[in-house]
């Protein structure tokens, strides 16, 4: 092997110890007891018409998360799931968060015109 | 939330600490997306949690790997590949902690690595990533380490001249 190609394996080494996961012990242990990130009652939004994207960017507004997080429907449960979030998430934190960017003075700020329309929705349909 | 006295929670700690990042790095090689692997690493091992109840006391690489691989690779059946992975195969993973000097080296090499396939990044990553012996790495891909030493050498030329002509 000439120096070279050395230096491309010291550098993929290198490289290999940047990629770091951002879920913590704690947050994969939330999901796996499945008390946090797989929340049911998401698909009373879905029987309701409101598109995962739509839920996805709620998610993200309410939870002030880094990345958008990904709400997929469960293959294997008929549920929904809520990744790439690392805070953990209870349908009761969600129907406080709701309720505090509703009512919160700032509200307007904070949430885009599409994401009042996709709150208005959620508020005609009654779900919470 | 479970009991942290309980020994389920020890197992599971023990687990994420040896094996949780080795195992993100090598999901990383397969989908090259960061919030892919975030994803799909804690189904994985998720799975693996289940399957190792009570037998976290003599695993070695080869046994882990193996059946890392073998759990991917059935996740991978399950979901429809655009559900896991976008058509267009994106390396952007964010690090503040990459080495002083090498930082532009780490942009060439994503862009390098965006030219193997899975299998080749799958090597990349048991071998430089997770640094397993030709011999550990040959027991998971089921060949000789003479094929794998092979393979990862034509994979670095490949490199090699992929960073030529970045």
């Amino acid at each position: 092997m000439n120096k070279e190609d050395e230096k491309i394996e010291k550098m993929l080494r290198a490289y290999g110890q940047t990629l770091e996961p951002k879920t913590t012990l704690e947050s994969f242990l939330g999901i796996y007891k499945k008390d946090a990130a797989i929340i049911s009652p998401f698909n009373k939004y879905l029987r309701a018409g409101i598109p995962l994207a739509a839920l996805s960017l709620l998610l993200f507004v309410l939870l002030s998360e880094q990345e958008l997080p990904q709400v997929l429907r469960s293959e294997t449960q008929n549920k929904i799931e809520v990744r790439n979030t690392t805070t953990a998430i209870t349908v009761d934190e969600i129907k406080e968060e709701l309720a505090f960017a509703k009512e919160a003075e700032t509200s307007e700020n904070l949430l885009d015109t599409q994401m009042i329309d996709e709150l208005e929705k959620l508020d005609e349909t009654n779900l919470f | 939330m479970m009991d942290r006295s309980s020994p389920e929670y020890k197992q599971i700690e023990d687990l994420y600490a040896q094996w949780y990042t080795p195992l993100y790095r090598f999901v990383y090689a397969r989908v090259s997306r960061q919030t892919d692997a975030e994803d799909i690493t804690q189904t994985v091992f998720m799975k693996l949690c289940d399957h190792l109840k009570g037998n976290t006391n003599n695993i070695s690489p080869a046994f882990f790997w193996t059946m890392a691989r073998n759990t991917l690779i059935d996740h991978y059946r399950r979901k429809s590949t655009h559900d896991i992975v976008n058509d267009e195969i994106i390396l952007e993973h964010e690090s503040t902690s990459f080495e002083e000097g090498l930082i532009e080296n780490k942009e060439l090499i994503q862009e390098a690595l965006r030219h193997l396939t899975e299998e080749e990044r799958e090597l990349i990553s048991l071998r430089y990533w997770n640094d397993l012996s030709m011999e550990d790495i040959a027991k998971i891909e089921n060949k000789t380490p003479e094929a794998i030493r092979k393979t990862l050498s034509r994979v670095i030329q490949k490199l090699r001249i992929q960073l030529k002509n970045i």
